[in-house]
């Protein structure tokens, strides 16, 4: 690629076709207060596992809303659990209880 | 919808496009990318229609592309476009056709000003009579050069020798119609259908035979896009563009893709060979691309032109595979061949597009 000075940019939309609305379906029903974030972030910036990675709650639940998880559990598996996005949230969302779900549905479905 | 409701609807979109003598200004890009187009739209116009067209050597660029990255000021460009006017008042004529998309929207965006802001016209006037001492009157009519072969598409489809059909299944051949964004985007009411529904082009293709594609990203941007390809490093923007839309075509196979804006015919075709170089990708089943053409090329070639007399081995994506679907007859000897039969010369092949 360097030899073009340029190359192709991956595009950040939402792609609608490869929406996959199941993992929501049942993470909205196990922790609804997933509808309530409004993706401030504020969960990453005090998230210590992110401080050693690119680590993201805010990402996980931004992808998990618009349906977009494939590559979803291997991010899932980088959190710690202790729980301090949840201390942080203006909106009161559950992250840690979110991202234990997020687990225990994707380890099921992976069975 | 009754359809008596329906044409008075359409009615809207419609625009007036003169019939006769017309003050022609070339693109300053054209030439270059694809040199036999305005030479064939001036032979149509002039030998087949029996139309009028005049042009002035001394008209210039319209500086568009400056504007465009903010080089140019807009008082610059407005009195660069006050200039042309002028030439065209002085030979007589009223009738003013860009042969570039870039060009035309920035004369309806001045002409718009102008009428919007009576000052800024009479700021242009000043200017132009402080630095050349001319006046001019502003035109009737102004027209893209595609609206004129639009205009008199039916007539060139009862002259033409050729139908956009395949000749070997006698199926209408499927055809991506791409309009330039400043064709109407800008100025919905200056574009044949508007914005919404141009019609431009799918007029012309559906006249000549083909088969429009309606697909996904039909009115995306080709990512010309001006600042996007004049810095290096921003190439990828206009490069990720032309992908979308190939891709998003891809599922419909077209045959070929017709444009009528300069950068989207020059993109949209060499940016298949820069794809197939990075990646490896062609969006056909052939591996050879898909061909892009101009208006001008397509009219051509319905009406019989050769072409490589229109400069068609110009282009990145080879046409003989659509020649041979049509099924004009063409020399193969001759496509390297210069306008006095001298040898120019054979491009170095690619590495993943097939020739």
């Amino acid at each position: 690629m360097s030899e073009w000075g340029f190359t192709v940019i991956q595009t950040n939309q939402s792609d609608m076709d490869q929406m996959d609305r199941g993992l929501i379906a049942k993470i909205g029903n196990a922790e609804p207060s997933i509808f309530w974030c409004i993706g401030c972030g504020s969960c990453s910036a005090t998230c210590t596992a992110a401080q050693f990675n690119n680590f993201s709650p805010r990402r996980i639940i931004q992808a998990i809303r618009s349906g977009q998880v494939k590559d979803i559990m291997g991010e899932v598996n980088k959190c710690l659990l202790c729980g301090k996005c949840q201390l942080v949230c203006p909106r009161h969302v559950n992250t840690r209880n979110i991202l234990l779900n997020v687990k225990q549905i994707m380890g099921q479905d992976a069975i | 919808m009754e359809q008596e409701g329906k044409k008075r609807i359409w009615s809207e979109y419609q625009k007036e496009i003169a019939d006769d003598h017309y003050f022609y200004v070339r693109s300053c890009i054209r030439q270059t990318f694809f040199p036999g187009s305005e030479t064939t739209f001036l032979k149509i116009l002039r030998d087949d229609l029996s139309r009028d067209v005049f042009e002035d050597a001394r008209h210039t660029t319209c500086t568009g592309i400056g504007y465009h990255t903010d080089i140019v000021p807009f008082e610059t460009i407005m009195t660069i476009a006050a200039r042309h006017f002028a030439l065209m008042t002085e030979a007589g004529y009223v009738n003013f056709v860009p042969s570039c998309v870039t060009s035309f929207g920035i004369y309806t965006e001045i002409l718009d000003t102008w009428k919007h802001f009576p000052e800024m016209e009479a700021k242009a006037r000043d200017y132009l009579w402080t630095a050349t001492r001319r006046e001019f009157k502003i035109p009737d009519n102004l027209s893209h050069t595609s609206d004129i072969i639009y205009r008199f598409r039916n007539e060139l489809a009862e002259l033409s020798g050729h139908r956009l059909v395949n000749k070997n299944d006698g199926k209408p051949l499927k055809v991506v119609e791409h309009i330039g964004c400043h064709y109407a985007k800008m100025f919905p009411k200056c574009g044949v259908g508007g914005a919404e529904f141009p019609a431009v082009l799918s007029g012309m293709v559906e006249a000549w035979g083909g088969e429009v594609i309606d697909y996904p990203e039909r009115r995306h941007c080709c990512g010309f896009g001006f600042r996007q390809y004049l810095i290096k490093a921003n190439r990828g923007y206009s490069l990720s563009n032309s992908k979308k839309k190939f891709e998003s075509m891809q599922p419909y196979q077209p045959d070929f893709i017709v444009a009528n804006c300069p950068g989207c015919a020059m993109f949209l075709d060499r940016w298949q060979y820069t794809i197939a170089e990075m990646e490896g990708i062609t969006y056909d089943k052939s591996g050879k691309g898909i061909p892009v053409l101009t208006y001008e090329e397509l009219a051509g070639l319905i009406m019989g032109y050769d072409p490589w007399v229109m400069g068609m081995q110009m282009h990145q994506i080879s046409v003989e595979p659509l020649l041979d679907k049509i099924g004009i007859v063409y020399n193969k000897k001759d496509k390297y061949l210069g306008s006095k039969g001298q040898y120019i010369g054979v491009p170095q092949p690619p590495h993943f597009l097939l020739q």
